[in-house]
Order: structure tokens, then sequence, then C-alpha cells
């Protein structure tokens, strides 16, 4: 889809069920990601389902689906890649082979992973899918985009916490590299490639809570001086958000004929949410080269989230400070 | 089994108890954090003199100072000192390969890159989830044969693990290996979102610092898992217990670090 003059940005969403692609595509989704919990991985792995999401709600769970999806996609030529983006260890690649043959034989083409092993068994084996590095990747500097390009991979997914100066500069180095950014939901204080609690587990096995990130999120933060309570608890906020991240008025900022994929995040939100989502970032990109500065853009936004999500947008909700 | 502790300033030196062999300086998780090339040297020089080994953690880098910690790479490089470089980010590592300073510079996969699952929970999930679930938890990703390439390409001799409060599988590679413990804190998530810095206008966000955190100590009570420390910009527990499912001679050197 272009967006003023000839970028070409898509939008890339999550889908867990065949039924939502052809509303979110009306809507404006470029793209879409989605997990797939294969039978035998089940069989073994139970509740934990490899990709960071929980089992049955945010993951595909047979292969006609995924094959079904594949082709619809394949019919409106729109792109669709599945989730590698948790780590892996050496008894599991045996059957992450047969897994990704299967996709493979499916139609997939692509496939978002975080684990560099995995990277390289993916080329050892010679399969021919698109490697797209997941946030989990933790590509926060040129050099680790060469790292990544010269291990085969054709997109960089950045870490939410990079500035978009960071991101432009970076960007500028490289022809040719496909680079997608976090538009909308899923912000988080920790950096996910250096997130070491578990996710994807917790809620399916009673007694354990919720994720630690999001217990500590919730804890207020002390100072061991005197045991007070120190800078509020900076964290808190983002669990109490309805929309818990959204770049739209940053994309002023962003450097669209190089990073032209925005990415939603929330493979197992329900389709309303997702919805919500594209039309706030698809709304945002439309009207954007008509505004010449930026905080012409930013009240522009905000009058299109109020009417999207029905609440004020606050400044907590930014994924990028501008 | 060698003895090294992590030190903060020159001063520290005179500090050291005598099973000490090694001193790392550094930062594994704030880019901000730095040491000059020049105060590195002198380290060096004083560290040699006295028979002491050292290390330095880099953290992980993003693109505003990646110029720094590369330059820094080279100067270490150039000068041929013996240091053993602690890399945290990729990007950084194939700097130095790309640059041929593999010749000199000697590597250990930081913390970060071996990726331990080290949340404090994972011992609760014993005999919750299945055997090969639990195990898969309890062993280090870097630990694989998918990384044999990888450590043999970049030349990487030594992990840094966390002494995490749960069993350690340590599968077997097709590579050797020397493991590097650190002890007592345990990682579980890094930020540049900093608790430290006053939010600007109220706004979380990623923001100039002044060093805050050399002079205020943070931490967390959580009601599932009990206390959690900010070291800098990373939250961690501690686990004075060494265990590590009984494989303590896995183990070729300790890290005593402090709460910096």
């Amino acid at each position: 889809m272009k967006y003023g003059g000839d970028i070409i940005v898509k939008i890339v969403t999550p889908i867990n069920n065949i039924k939502e692609v052809h509303e979110l595509i009306k809507e404006g989704a470029g793209e879409f990601y989605f997990g797939y919990l294969d039978p035998d991985w089940m069989q073994y792995y139970g509740a934990y389902s490899g990709n960071r999401r929980e089992n049955y709600l945010a993951n595909f769970i047979d292969i006609s689906s995924v094959k079904e999806v594949s082709q619809l996609l394949a019919s409106q030529g729109i792109e669709g890649a599945i989730t590698f983006n948790d780590r892996y260890t050496d008894s599991q690649y045996s059957l992450l082979k047969e897994i990704l043959h299967k996709i493979e034989e499916a139609g997939i083409t692509n496939v978002i992973v975080a684990d560099i092993g995995l990277i390289q068994m993916i080329r050892k084996w010679a399969f021919s899918f698109n490697i797209h590095v997941s946030t989990g990747g933790g590509v926060m500097n040129h050099s680790a985009v060469k790292f990544y390009l010269d291990h085969g991979a054709k997109r960089i997914i950045f870490p939410r916490q990079l500035t978009i100066e960071e991101m432009n500069q970076m960007t500028l180095m490289f022809s040719g590299v496909e680079f997608e950014v976090f538009g909308m939901y899923g912000r988080d204080p920790y950096i996910d490639a250096f997130c070491r609690f578990h996710h994807g587990i917790n809620s399916v096995i009673p007694g354990l809570g919720s994720c630690g990130c999001i217990r500590l999120n919730n804890s207020a933060i002390m100072n061991k001086e005197d045991d007070a309570i120190s800078n509020g608890n900076p964290y808190r906020c983002l669990n109490s958000l309805n929309v818990d991240g959204c770049a739209a008025c940053a994309l002023y900022g962003l450097d669209r004929a190089k990073i032209n994929y925005i990415k939603i995040v929330g493979r197992g939100s329900k389709t309303e949410r997702k919805v919500k989502a594209v039309r706030m970032i698809k709304k945002s990109l439309e009207e954007l080269e008509n505004f010449k500065t930026y905080s012409d853009y930013e009240k522009h936004c905000k009058k299109i989230f109020k009417e999207n999500f029905n609440v004020s947008c606050i400044k907590n909700n930014c994924y990028f400070n501008i | 089994m060698t003895y090294a502790k992590y030190i903060n300033s020159f001063e520290d030196l005179d500090k050291l108890e005598k099973k000490i062999s090694m001193v790392y300086i550094g930062n594994d998780f704030c880019d901000r954090i730095k040491w000059d090339f020049s105060d590195i040297l002198k380290l060096y020089h004083k560290t040699t003199h006295r028979g002491l080994k050292l290390g330095l953690k880099t953290p992980f880098i993003t693109e505003s100072t990646i110029e720094y910690f590369q330059d820094l790479m080279k100067n270490i490089a150039n000068a041929s000192i013996n240091i053993e470089v602690v890399i945290n980010d990729f990007g950084l590592l194939d700097y130095i390969e790309k640059n041929g300073y593999l010749k000199t510079i000697q590597i250990t996969m930081g913390r970060l890159l071996c990726r331990q699952k080290t949340d404090k929970m994972t011992k609760d999930l014993k005999g919750k989830v299945s055997d090969t679930v639990y195990q898969h938890f309890c062993t280090p990703v870097a630990l694989a044969n998918s990384y044999s390439e990888l450590i043999r390409k970049y030349h990487i001799t030594a992990f840094e693990f966390e002494n995490i409060d749960c069993e350690v599988y340590f599968p077997k590679v097709d590579f050797e290996y020397r493991i590097v413990l650190t002890y007592p804190y345990v990682s579980v998530g890094s930020t540049r979102l900093c608790p430290y810095i006053e939010k600007q206008n109220e706004v979380l966000g990623i923001w100039d610092c002044n060093y805050e955190c050399k002079n205020k100590k943070l931490y967390i009570k959580e009601d599932l898992c009990g206390e959690y420390v900010y070291i800098n910009n990373t939250i961690a527990y501690k686990n004075e217990r060494l265990e590590l499912n009984g494989s303590l001679k896995e183990i070729d050197c300790i890290l005593d670090e402090i709460w910096r």
C-alpha cells in the first residue's frame, strides 16, 4: 500500500485463525504472521509452545489450516511468516526440522527466528525460507545487522528499545534489506532479546502466576538507603494501559523509505483488537504526507486514537519518544 | 579453579583476597558506562605486575555507542595486551572477527548471549511440566551443536553462566569450552527505560542520564519470588547457594560480583 509519494509501507499483522484474514486485509493489513503448534511438538512439550505464546489461543494447531491460510494469502499476493522466536536446545532440533519441512510443504516461505543457532541450522538443512530476525535477535547496531545478513537474514525486526534516530542511522547504511519496527501494542520495559523470564507457559500452569516481568512491573521500586519508594513505579503504567504501546505519531520521524514494515503485536488477541490497531496505523499513515510539522501530525494521531480506541492517548502509550 | 573478582576502580585492587587471580571490569548491561582505553591500559599494567589476569565485560550495544566500543577493541588489539573480552553483542563480535582482532583478543560469550533461562521460577516448574520440558529450561542455549560453527568461527573459548537457582544441564557438544560462573547475582531482564532516571514530564522513555545508578541502590520485593535488585539497568536476584546440580566440577572460574 502506498502512503504518500512512492513509499510502500506494509502493516504486519498477527493472526490466529483464517476467519479474520479477510477483515484484516480490508482494514489495511499488508502482511501476516502467526504461530504454528504441531501435534508432534505438543506430544513432547505439552503446554510449552516454543514460540513464546500460550498454546491454543495464539497458534494454528494443524498443518491443514496452515496450508489453507498460506493458499489464501498467496491468492491475495500477500506474504505470511511463521514464528520460531524462542531459544532452542539440541534435543529439540530433530523435531524442529520435521516441522519446518511440514510448513514448507504447506507453502510458507518466511520464518521469524530469534535464535542464531536455529538460523544456522535452517541454512545447514538447506531450507529456502526467508529469514526475518525477530526482535529477540537483539539487533541494536549496524554491525549486528551485518552479522545477521552474513548468516542469511532477509529482514531485521528492530528491538522495541531503539530510538527513531538510531533506527534511521542504521538503515541508511544498507540497501536491499527489509527493516521492520513495532507499531502497536506489547510495549515492555525489558528488552526482548535479553529477557530470561518464562513466556508462553506460566499462565497454563496452576500456581505459577503471571509472567515474571508482569509481576515485577506491578511491584514498587524501593531505595535501599531508606526503604522508601523510589521514583514511583516507572513500569506499572504499562500494565494498566488499554493500548499498551503505540508508534502512530512516531511514524513522522521514521525513514519510511527504509523502514517499511510496521508490526502489530498480539497473536492471541481478539480480531476486534487487531482491527483497531491496523485501522489506527493505516489512518495515521494515510494523512502523514499532508502534515508539515510533527506537532500537527501528533494532534491528528491523537484524534484518530480517541476515535478508534475510545480513550485519550497518553504519552506513556508511546513506543518511541520524539 | 580460578577465583575472579569484579572491580569498579583502581582502589579495589588493594582490597582483593589472596585467592583472587583475575579481575574483571566493564559492564555487561549498559552501554553508557564506559572505561577509557588509557585507564584499561594502566590497569592492565598494574594487574600484570601483581600477577593478575584482566577481563573486560562489554554490554549489548546500541547504534549510539557502537563506534566507541569498536574503537576500544581496535585499541586493545593494536596494543597486543592479553585481555579476555566478554562479549554480549553479536555486532561487536562480528566487528572483532572481520578486522582480524581475534588473533589478539580472547573471547568469552557473555551471559546475555548464552541465554540461560534464569527465571527464578524455573525450579517451580519441576514436576509440573514433563522432564523433557524441564531439562530444556535448565539447559544453557549456547551449549548446543547448532552453535558449533559460530563458536569456531569467532574463536569463542569460554561461556559466562549465571548462578541460577535451579539445576543446570550440560549437554554433550562437539566443541571445547570453559565456564565462567558469575556469582551471586543472576540477571533476568535489562531495559533502556532506566528505573534510576526521573521520568521526563512523567513519560517513560530513553532519556539522558547522569549515572544516577552509581549513587543509588534500587530493589523490588515481589510477592512470589522475594527480592530483586537493579544492577544499573538490569534486574537481578541474588543466589548465594552454589549448587548447579552438583556440577561445580564443570566450572573453571567463579566471578564474584558486587552490587554495582
